[in-house]
């Protein structure tokens, strides 16, 4: 009997320790899923805190405003949890007085990852590439259902990051689906990523880094299949990746840290319609408006300088930082800027763009680019202009935003702005922003001059790997447009008119990021957008026999509005350039006026206690 | 008559005859395809003796042959329709003064209350070759129609692409029409010879 005892005893022991072990394993797992669940309600309140604070970050302090948690936040706790409590502040010594929820806070880390008030910046290769890091904390307590055993703690924490990086930082960089089916072979240096669904196809496609992927990612299949956006043809291989880095998915990155869901175009605000927006001008209220609201300057007429408009009559408008109209009457600075932009504007200059329409022309408002380089270099030497060295030293960020405002396609008036003359581009480089489609004419960047070409220009020994002249200093530079277009050395206004068979180019060099529209194929549409290899598009009989180096980044930020007509190869638009398209590390450590930022908002070291 | 100059002169009458049979557009339309940077585009193609004429028609037309011309009509729309043809080139006077009478050869018997519109309005070159564009509207029956005639020379034709419908519906119509004129090309020469010598699109895109 007393052995018998003995056995039973032993049994009620040991189930009760099992018993007494399971509870608080299943109290333990409940436990944590609580404080992740806390976690993951103050990373969203924190990454609000972020938006709204923007430009700015948050501090410790602001963040003592994330609410606390609830009880009906965590259903699962209802018949575990009689009365849910949560503070923010670290929990007694005393296990009986131990909230459900303690030391719920969002402190600002340090660049030694110590807590702060103010969080430090730990920066990469630019001032636009840069972290900033958050821990959170949360400290969950909840009761074992075994009488007399002390209540179950766990203490969670999370870094969160904030991360800003350059466009920059990519040869091509897509908002909207992107697509590249290239139709020869085509070798892409340089990181590339789409955000949303990215197709890749063609069998002499080859990546020599990493791609990655915000959306889908369909590789084109071997066999018959093809994309929904490839019209097909009979080389139906997969492209090459670098050894060792296949593609990989990354949904983080936000252009200017405002998602894809707060933009609509059919709601009734007029100013959050795409990214678009960035080179259009504000419409309403500034609170209405995700790119001017919290004090932020995100459009680029906000951003520059010299804001330049052109009415359906020619007249041209000029005005300064502070959005003041300058004229002949405007004194220092202002009348240097004034001298120097109607010395540089021609307006009323016409050419056929036959992607864009074969019966109507495009007129265009010209910037000289010499005439600011010649402003904004000392007047010295053989610099001596008329408006040699006006802006030297004059405190000009180097953006220039301008527009004709009296675009209508319904109309027939078809507007754009030209670049041209930017061999030599003045120091400090040059963004130039416009709500038109853009036309670089000639040489951009290089230090080309007259019987000096680049060598990637030469017609005999052209050497694509070196597009500058010797003794030219490169200079940061891009443009943002709502579509880009490349034009040769050889271009003349009156020959776009002609048959293409007469409108010959030159080797051409480009050394600009471009960021622009794409115009991507609607939902009801097929057919190929023309990809990546057509994003700079061309209007001339390039033949496959002149070419157009490129050393840069391409951004695809929306969809081309203006320039909208669907791509098509060949007679009456353009025939192939011999495409030498770079990627320009270079502009990750010196990034040109204008320069925004892709913001990815992630949650890393997970810390359990 | 010398035997060998009649030989000479049958010859040359072969030769010439077998230039004409060869030399004239041939609107009948052929569906084609044109391969540009790999990407295959549906087209419309000519014959122009030992040349092809390609040209993209505006989405969702309907061509079909009419004889020796190409007709044509919008989709969904009914009193709408056009042709492409070729004529002899017309060397009594230049083409421009003659606009008026082959726009009026476009009107029915019996139409009033005729306005021309010969100046002012969008021009288009069908490859190489400039053209005359001029627009008229009148009324017949009641209702008012509009039409257009956008005439261009080539070597030795004048091409004569025609269109009309109800005036109301011209304006949704009629500018995707004349903006697809704009992408008749010219294209694979067999011949050094042959009339149309345009090689503008004799490339289909090797990238």
């Amino acid at each position: 009997m007393a052995v018998v005892a003995i056995y039973v005893g032993a049994a009620y022991s040991s189930t009760l320790t099992l018993r007494r072990n399971a509870d608080r394993s299943v109290q333990f797992r409940h436990a944590v899923a609580v404080a992740d669940g806390a976690l993951q309600y103050s990373f969203g309140h924190w990454r609000q805190a972020c938006r709204n604070a923007s430009p700015s970050l948050p501090t410790t302090d602001d963040l003592e405003t994330i609410p606390l948690p609830t009880a009906d936040l965590f259903p699962s706790l209802a018949d575990r949890v009689s009365d849910f409590t949560a503070i923010r502040a670290e929990n007694s010594t005393d296990p009986t007085q131990a909230r459900t929820l303690a030391n719920y806070r969002v402190r600002a880390l340090a660049a030694d990852w110590n807590p702060t008030n103010a969080p430090a910046r730990s920066y990469g290769r630019g001032p636009e590439d840069y972290s900033i890091f958050y821990r959170a904390t949360a400290d969950v307590t909840l009761p074992t259902v075994t009488s007399g055993s002390a209540p179950l703690s766990v203490k969670l924490s999370q870094v969160f990051r904030k991360r800003s990086e350059s466009p920059w930082n990519y040869a091509f960089f897509y908002t909207g689906y992107m697509d590249i089916h290239s139709g020869g072979s085509m070798v892409v240096r340089g990181p590339v990523h789409g955000m949303t669904e990215t197709y890749l196809g063609r069998a002499l496609l080859t990546f020599t880094d990493q791609v990655s992927f915000g959306g889908s990612l369909s590789i084109r299949p071997s066999g018959s299949g093809k994309h929904p956006t490839d019209p097909g043809s009979s080389d139906a291989s997969p492209p090459v990746f670098p050894s060792g880095q296949p593609p990989r998915p990354d949904a983080g990155k936000i252009p200017f840290g405002i998602e894809p869901f707060r933009l609509s175009e059919t709601d009734t605000n007029a100013d959050n319609d795409s990214y678009r927006e960035v080179i259009e001008m504000r419409t309403g209220a500034v609170d209405d408006d995700p790119f001017s609201a919290h004090g932020q300057k995100l459009r680029y007429y906000d951003r520059a300088d010299v804001r330049i408009e052109v009415d359906n009559a020619n007249n041209v408008t000029i005005r300064n930082r502070d959005d003041e109209v300058l004229g002949p009457l405007s004194t220092g600075v202002n009348k240097d800027l004034y001298d120097t932009f109607t010395t540089a504007i021609t307006t009323n200059e016409s050419i056929r763009d036959n992607r864009e329409s074969t019966t109507l022309s495009v007129r265009l408002v010209s910037l000289d680019i010499s005439v600011l380089d010649s402003s904004l270099r000392s007047a010295s030497g053989s610099n001596n202009g008329p408006v040699a060295g006006k802006l030297t030293n004059k405190g000009f960020n180097g953006l220039i935003y301008i527009r004709d405002s009296s675009y209508s396609r319904g109309s027939g008036q078809l507007r754009a702005v030209r670049l041209r003359n930017g061999a030599i581009l003045p120091p400090g480089g040059l963004g130039i922003a416009t709500e038109n489609a853009l036309y670089i004419q000639g040489d951009y960047n290089t230090g080309r001059k007259t019987g000096v070409e680049p060598p990637s220009n030469r017609t005999s020994g052209r050497d694509p790997l070196q597009p500058i002249v010797a003794g030219y200093e490169w200079q940061p530079c891009a443009v943002y447009a709502d579509a880009i277009s490349l034009l040769s050395n050889a271009w003349t206004d009156a020959g776009s008119y002609n048959a293409l068979s007469s409108r010959v180019p030159s080797h051409t060099t480009f050394n600009t990021a471009m960021v622009g529209g794409m115009r991507l194929m609607g939902p009801a549409e097929s057919g190929y957008s023309g990809g990546i290899e057509n994003f700079p598009r061309f209007l001339e009989n390039w033949n496959s026999t002149y070419s157009v180096t490129v050393y840069g980044s391409m951004v695809q930020l929306f969809c081309s509005v203006q320039a909208d007509r669907t791509w098509l190869h060949g007679s009456p638009r353009y025939t192939s350039p011999i495409r030498e398209f770079n990627f320009d590390e270079r502009y990750a450590g010196a990034q040109p006026p204008g320069t925004f930022q892709l913001i990815t908002y992630d949650r890393l070291a997970w810390t359990l206690n | 008559m010398d035997s060998q100059l009649i030989r000479c002169m049958a010859a040359v009458a072969v030769l010439s005859l077998g230039g004409l049979a060869n030399a004239g557009i041939n609107f009948s339309p052929n569906d084609g395809v044109y391969i540009g940077e790999a990407t295959p585009f549906r087209c419309i193609r000519f014959r122009d003796g030992n040349a092809k004429i390609r040209f993209f028609p505006p989405t969702d037309w309907i061509f079909t042959t009419d004889g020796n011309k190409c007709a044509f009509r919008p989709p969904r729309l009914v009193q709408a329709g056009g042709t492409f043809a070729a004529k002899p080139k017309d060397g009594s006077k230049p083409l421009s003064d003659r606009m008026e009478e082959l726009l009026r050869k476009g009107m029915p018997e019996g139409a009033e209350k005729i306005t021309l519109v010969m100046t002012g309005l969008p021009q288009v070159s069908l490859d190489q070759w400039k053209s005359i564009h001029v627009e008229a509207t009148y009324e017949h029956f009641g209702q008012t129609f509009r039409i257009a005639l956008v005439a261009a020379q080539t070597h030795d034709e004048e091409i004569h692409a025609r269109f009309g419908c109800r005036a109301t519906d011209f304006d949704k119509v009629f500018p995707d029409l004349l903006e697809s004129l704009g992408t008749f090309t010219w294209e694979e020469i067999e011949s050094p010879s042959a009339k149309s010598v345009n090689a503008s699109s004799g490339n289909p895109g090797a990238r």
